[in-house]
């Protein structure tokens, strides 16, 4: 029986949460501001799904919103991670390049992409491809310095290995490097997830028309209040979603590292 | 063995890839901070060049020069600093507040088995709403001041230092607590005498996560709407088309970014020097 | 008389430090005939790894020259594989036993067919074909050091240099390890440089054993070992010359452990 009862274990806390949230909310802190945790999810369920299997059950206003919100995160996100991952590699490797590009990198990584946003209007107007350009800058840093490191941390031995063998420098790359600075390619990757949800909802709050962060802006001239809960409850949703997704992923590609390294996580 | 092989002089670097042309004799390489330098100067020659050309034009960029004495005529114009002094009262604020609630909460929530796993769960859930979604309510709620900022930025920092409270708590190292009971302690003792200090390493790095979050959080804030602070100086600048302030500031921001960073680094370092050992090799 | 394969003239090896040169290796010459197997000893610090790593032609060396097959060697050749000792920092984690063996034949025009044979042949030389798809982490410590091994002969070598490749494994495995190298060294006939602190395995494997003095190192004797083959981890160690040959070697390394080559000529070298 208690075998049954042991999930329970970590999911009971969140629950008691809820429920104290929806008991005061309809006794004694009654709030315009904070509708009770039921009425959200009444708003979740109309908002955001419909009665047509056609669109897998989605509303058109997903597809308004939603769509290009995680459109626009998938190419930011991709981009950082190509040019991060690549990039950092090479700086990593070619240590004079690395030198060279320090200085522009220390200060790209000081820099809260957030500033960057009036001049990001500036300079693509309110277009996709702002959004994306601050997706992509924000995740590019954590990523891009894990990979540096990640690069220059490969076992001495190893390289030394590779040398031995005289594996040319294309499979030295490919082979031994990425897979050897992956686990931390995938680190800075990780935190990137957050970065990424946290630029798409600022840089969609006032200058976008379409997408999840235009959403909440526009609910709140609307006070509509249930649907801008609802929203946020998405956006919950989508981030606790892709850091699961995340997780399986690292936990599958990256099984030879932490076994190697006997983590029994 | 390998630190002999590690120690060669650049001569031979392991990380150079393989069939990389071997230099046929030893020489002195260009030390990296010369590099930096270089890259440096050359960064800042080819931003002054690309709106010398007109390649970019001098309404989105303006000339490192300009930018430069500008950023030198916001740190000395007192109306400035004022609003510096806005965003660090509320960085600060909102960073103590959380502190001061989240350590206690999470030693606790880490202390006791039965509040770790399910207070994971609750952590974990709310972690993962950017704190800048609820900007729009917390505008109704709060307005435009200060108390905006710092709500969203003790919402924003308060999960990672209860995290790292809960985890600086589980981490204790086993064998020292069954050294303490062995000689006697009560629960007490041991939380004052083992855990606390254990943990500190943990509360440590989160505090000091937390103050780059924080940072960020209440110029973006500031940046958004909020109507105090120098996120609202940058826009101003703005708005009235002055590219040279505006970048001015942002290098202002990523400066005082840099300080707070600096200043908890050393600040740990100097209280709590066994830190990184304790840390040691796991992240 | 089998020409040398291998032959190291007046090598040494300096680290360039912020003090001056910093001489690790200050003159090793020996030969090395095609077909040995030989053993290097010394003292701790003496740089024995420093040594095999130029011979392989992994690091450049500041004096001297290494010749392979009479041409001068100065970084990898085909022809020449290692074993290093820590395989788990040798092997690469993300690939798979097969893979691991396979990789130094990729780039080098071999096909597909081929790397597949000689990959089967090697695991089968060492023993491991069974565990063709396992990761290295899967393995035991012995068994990893064998992909090693497999690795190093895959590319059917005519030097194999191996750097204390035993150190890192029990005593048991290890007596099983020599006696493993020893069967593929007597099927192969390949030429075997072998590197190790350990003297009885020095004297169990080799046909000469070179001891070097304490770093900056020169070489201090040169002895041969006389002993039958095939040897036996019993047999040839009960007999008397082998606790005689034991005896000597030891007492060179002692003798050289309080001479290092800046007082004194190195010893005359006997051959």
């Amino acid at each position: 029986m208690t075998r049954l009862l042991r999930p329970l274990q970590w999911v009971w806390l969140l629950a008691v949460v809820l429920l104290v949230w929806e008991l005061l909310t309809r006794t004694v802190a009654q709030s315009l501001f904070i509708p009770p945790f039921s009425a959200i999810i009444r708003t979740f369920g109309s908002s955001w799904f419909a009665a047509t299997p056609s669109t897998l059950f989605l509303s058109d206003q997903f597809r308004e919103h939603v769509l290009p919100s995680l459109g626009r995160i998938a190419a930011g996100y991709a981009i950082a991670t190509v040019i991060g991952s690549c990039g950092g590699v090479l700086l990593g490797v070619w240590r004079p390049a690395g030198a060279f590009f320090n200085p522009l990198i220390r200060l790209g990584m000081s820099i809260p992409v957030t500033a960057l946003l009036p001049l990001a209007i500036v300079v693509f107007g309110i277009t996709n491809s702002m959004n994306i350009f601050l997706i992509a800058l924000g995740c590019l840093w954590p990523i891009l310095i894990n990979a540096y490191d990640g690069a220059r941390g490969i076992d001495g031995t190893m390289a030394l290995t590779a040398r031995s063998m005289q594996l040319s420098r294309r499979r030295y790359f490919l082979n031994v490097l990425l897979p050897g600075a992956s686990p931390s390619i995938v680190a800075g990757m990780r935190v990137s997830v957050g970065t990424a949800m946290v630029l798409m909802v600022v840089s969609e709050l006032y200058a976008a028309t379409t997408g999840l962060g235009y959403y909440l802006t526009q609910q709140q001239r609307l006070f509509r209040f249930p649907e801008l809960w609802s929203a946020i409850l998405l956006i919950a949703l989508i981030g606790i979603l892709a850091n699961a997704a995340f997780a399986l992923l690292e936990r599958s590609a990256l099984r030879w590292h932490h076994t190697s390294r006997g983590d029994a996580r | 063995m390998t630190s002999e092989v590690m120690d060669a002089a650049p001569t031979a670097d392991p990380a150079v890839p393989a069939g990389a042309p071997r230099k046929a004799r030893p020489r002195r390489p260009v030390p990296d901070w010369a590099l930096g330098v270089v890259g440096a100067v050359t960064m800042l020659v080819a931003w002054d060049l690309a709106v010398r050309t007109g390649a970019v034009s001098e309404d989105s960029l303006p000339y490192p020069a300009d930018m430069l004495a500008r950023a030198v005529d916001l740190i000395s114009d007192p109306e400035f600093l004022t609003q510096v002094g806005h965003t660090l009262w509320a960085w600060f604020a909102s960073l103590a507040l959380a502190t001061v609630v989240a350590v206690p909460l999470g030693l606790l929530m880490g202390y006791f088995s039965t509040l770790y796993r399910p207070a994971s769960t609750v952590v974990h859930a709310a972690r993962s709403i950017p704190s800048t979604a609820f900007l729009p309510v917390a505008i109704l709620l709060f307005g435009l001041g200060t108390q905006l900022k710092v709500s969203l930025a003790v919402y924003a920092v308060f999960w990672p230092i209860l995290l790292n409270a809960m985890y600086g708590v589980r981490d204790a190292e086993p064998q020292m607590l069954t050294a303490g009971r062995s000689m006697g302690w009560n629960r007490v003792r041991l939380l004052v005498r083992i855990v606390l200090p254990s943990a500190a390493p943990a509360i440590a790095t989160g505090i000091r996560v937390a103050s780059s979050i924080a940072l960020i959080v209440v110029l973006s804030t500031e940046l958004l709407g909020a109507t105090s602070g120098i996120g609202t100086v940058i826009t101003t600048y703005q708005q009235a088309q002055r590219p040279d302030f505006v970048y001015a500031g942002i290098l202002l921001t990523g400066l005082l970014g840099t300080a707070v960073y600096y200043l908890f680094t050393f600040t740990e370092r100097a209280l709590l020097p066994w830190a990184n050992a304790q840390r040691g090799g796991s992240r | 008389m089998t020409a040398a394969v291998l032959e190291v003239a007046d090598l040494g090896k300096s680290y360039r430090s912020r003090k001056g040169d910093v001489p690790a290796v200050r003159s090793i010459t020996f030969d090395v005939k095609a077909g040995e197997f030989v053993s290097v000893v010394g003292p701790s610090g003496c740089g024995k790894t420093t040594l095999m790593m130029c011979i392989a032609g992994l690091l450049p060396i500041t004096q001297g020259a290494v010749s392979f097959r009479g041409t001068p060697l100065t970084k990898p050749r085909d022809g020449v594989a290692v074993v290093f000792q820590d395989y788990s920092r040798s092997l690469f984690p993300w690939l798979t036993v097969v893979k691991n063996v396979a990789l130094p034949l990729k780039d080098r025009k071999v096909p597909t067919a081929e790397i597949r044979r000689r990959v089967t042949h090697a695991l089968e030389m060492v023993g491991l074909g069974h565990a063709a798809d396992l990761h290295p982490w899967q393995l035991s410590g012995g068994m990893q050091q064998r992909v090693a091994i497999a690795r190093g002969l895959v590319v059917e070598p005519e030097v194999l240099i191996m750097d204390e490749p035993f150190a890192s494994v029990d005593a048991q495995t290890r007596t099983s390890l020599e006696d493993l190298l020893l069967r593929i060294w007597a099927e192969t006939g390949t030429t075997v440089l072998f590197v190790t602190h350990d003297i009885d395995e020095a004297v169990y494997l080799s046909d000469r054993v070179i001891v070097l003095s304490q770093g900056p190192s020169v070489v201090v004797a040169d002895l041969p070992i006389g002993l039958d083959r095939p040897r036996d981890q019993v047999a040839t160690k009960q007999t008397s010359l082998f606790g005689q040959l034991r005896g000597e070697v030891y007492g060179q390394v002692m003798a050289s452990r309080k001479r290092t080559s800046l007082n004194g000529e190195p010893a005359a070298v006997p051959r």
